[in-house]
This record gives C-alpha cells, structure tokens and sequence, in this order.
C-alpha cells in the first residue's frame, strides 16, 4: 500500500512539475516529466521488474519498435530543408492564365 | 500468485506458475502491439507540430486545460486505486477486489463524463474539423489537423477506457463469487497491467493536446 500512495504521490507532483513548466513555457521540461510519470507507472503500477523476463523481453520489443516508427516516420520533415530557387521569380501562374483565356 | 504444483499432463503448461507468467507475458506482447497502434497517432503528432507548428499551436491553445488536467489527476487515482485491487488479490481478500475495482471503474466513468462534457463544449464552439471549422486564418489549416488527432486520439483512448471498465467490472463481478485467493488472481493482474497501460497513454497525449505549444 505505501508503495502505491509513493507512485501516486510522485504521479500528482509530476503533474504538478508539467502545469508549471507549461506556464513557464519550457517544454523540453514537459516531456521530461512526461516521460518520467511513464517510468512510474510502468516500474510502479505494472511492476514490470517483478514479471516474467519474457514479459520485459516484450516490453522492450515494444519499445525498439516504437524507436523505430518514430525516428524514420519522422526523418524525412525532420531533415529537409527548403533550398531558394536562384534567378528570376516564376511568373504568376493564375495571372497567366487569365490573359490566356 | 500461484504454486509451482505440476498441472495435469493434458495442460499445456507445465505448473501453475507457468500458466501464470504466460498470462503475464501474453498481455505484454499485446500492450507492445498496443504502443504501436498509439506511435502511429503520437507520429503525426510529432510531424505536424513541426511542420504546421503555428497552426498546432493554435489549436492546442484552444482546448481546455482545466478540465484536461483534472482528468489526469482523476485517471492517475483509478490506476493507484486499481493497483490495490491487485493487492488485495494477491492476498486472497476478494471484497478488497470488489472495493477497490468498483473505485477504479467509477473514476474511469467520470473521465469519461468529463471528457463527454468537453467534447460538447468543443462541437458547439464549432472546433470539429469541417466546413464550419471555428478557426480561420492563415493557420486554420495546422489547427484543423490538430483537431483531427485530437477527436481521433481522444476517441482511441475512451474506447480502451470503455473497455478496460467492462474487463474491471468482469473481475469484480468474479471476486464477489470468491474466485481469487493467494494461489490464483491472475485475471486481477492482467487488467491491472491494461488499466496501468490506458492511464500510460494519457500521461503522454495529456502533454500532446493541452501542454506542449500553450505559451
């Protein structure tokens, strides 16, 4: 019973901690604790320590895969750049058409 | 949780401990599947809120903080409620299941009302996306977006909550016939762990969709 009224107390102030980094306006802040409550219920709430080593063998399959959809799902926006085209500006293509017809 | 005891030969498990842990690992790989279902959603996310991050911003700043973060708080209070419940299984003490997994479903049941409530406000503030969407401007279209994985997200999310209060009301309804005691309550751990997981989702969308672009 103390060990849940722990998770649940550094839960509340987690929450508390991302409020306050949200008004301050730091969100790298607000991932910090966001990630930090996951740790507490996965290592707290879901015990996953205390399981079967498959189920953390799982658990961290779970999470390579989720590494992996997030870093390549987001390579492409993440790394493009927009380079300017050099020389004269396009002509309007709406303007062109209206002399056209 | 259960005793090492050799099962009958027609089981395919070999003792009781085994049956167990194989529950116990079963829900796990479907809690992995799960997370992948969810990094779909949280990679548009990721996307979008770089890409459109003007327009994402508008919308995250549109939507409401005070009833968002009292879901939190109500969501995070069921998951410590619920992981009592799976205590008082593994004690054996089946009215402590019936107490603390009604608590649990009850606290699910107003996230859910609050959430409804919340909706409302934003239909009638015209904030679905659509012909009538709300937001105009240059940045309506990264707001639109927004709010399409806000109503997706949210609506994801409620369903897992739907049904991880029917699997609650399951084990309660089990625990009031004595089903559990200190050798098997194995069903009360494998929900705790989807119940757990549900509240996990939120603790990450609840800085997706109120937090993260506020200021």
């Amino acid at each position: 019973m103390g060990r849940i009224a722990i998770c649940w107390g550094m839960l509340v102030l987690l929450l508390a901690a991302e409020l306050a980094a949200t008004w301050a306006g730091y969100g790298i802040a607000v991932c910090v604790a966001a990630v930090l409550m996951v740790l507490v219920i996965v290592l707290g709430f879901m015990q996953i320590l205390r399981g079967p080593k498959l189920a953390v063998i799982f658990a961290l399959g779970g999470l390579f895969w989720l590494t992996i959809l997030l870093a390549l799902g987001s390579l492409d926006s993440f790394t493009r750049t927009t380079v300017p085209v050099p020389g004269p500006a396009l002509p309007d293509r709406a303007a062109g058409l209206q002399e056209g017809g | 949780m259960s005793d090492g005891s050799v099962l009958d030969h027609h089981s395919p498990y070999e003792t009781p401990l085994h049956r167990d842990e194989s529950a116990i690992a079963g829900m796990w790989l479907f809690l992995a599947s799960e997370a992948l279902l969810f990094g779909g959603l949280f990679l548009v996310c990721l996307v979008y809120s770089q890409t459109r991050a003007a327009g994402w911003a508008a919308g995250v700043r549109h939507t409401d903080l005070t009833i968002g973060a009292v879901n939190t708080l109500v969501l995070i209070t069921s998951s410590a409620v619920y992981t009592m419940a799976v205590a008082a299984g593994q004690r054996g003490d089946n009215r402590g299941v019936v107490r603390f997994g009604l608590g649990a479903a009850v606290l699910g049941m107003a996230f859910l009302a609050l959430k409804g409530v919340e909706w409302g406000q934003e239909f009638r503030e015209s904030l679905f996306p659509g012909p009538h969407f709300a937001l105009h401007g240059p940045d309506s279209g990264g707001a639109a977006l927004f709010y399409s994985f806000y109503f997706l997200a949210t609506f994801l999310h409620g369903m897992h909550m739907v049904v991880g209060i029917g699997l609650i009301l399951w084990v309660c309804r089990k625990a009031r016939h004595g089903a559990f005691g200190p050798a098997w309550s194995t069903p009360v751990d494998v929900v705790g762990l989807y119940w757990s997981f549900v509240d996990l989702v939120w603790m990450l969308l609840f800085p997706l969709l109120y937090l993260i672009g506020r200021r």
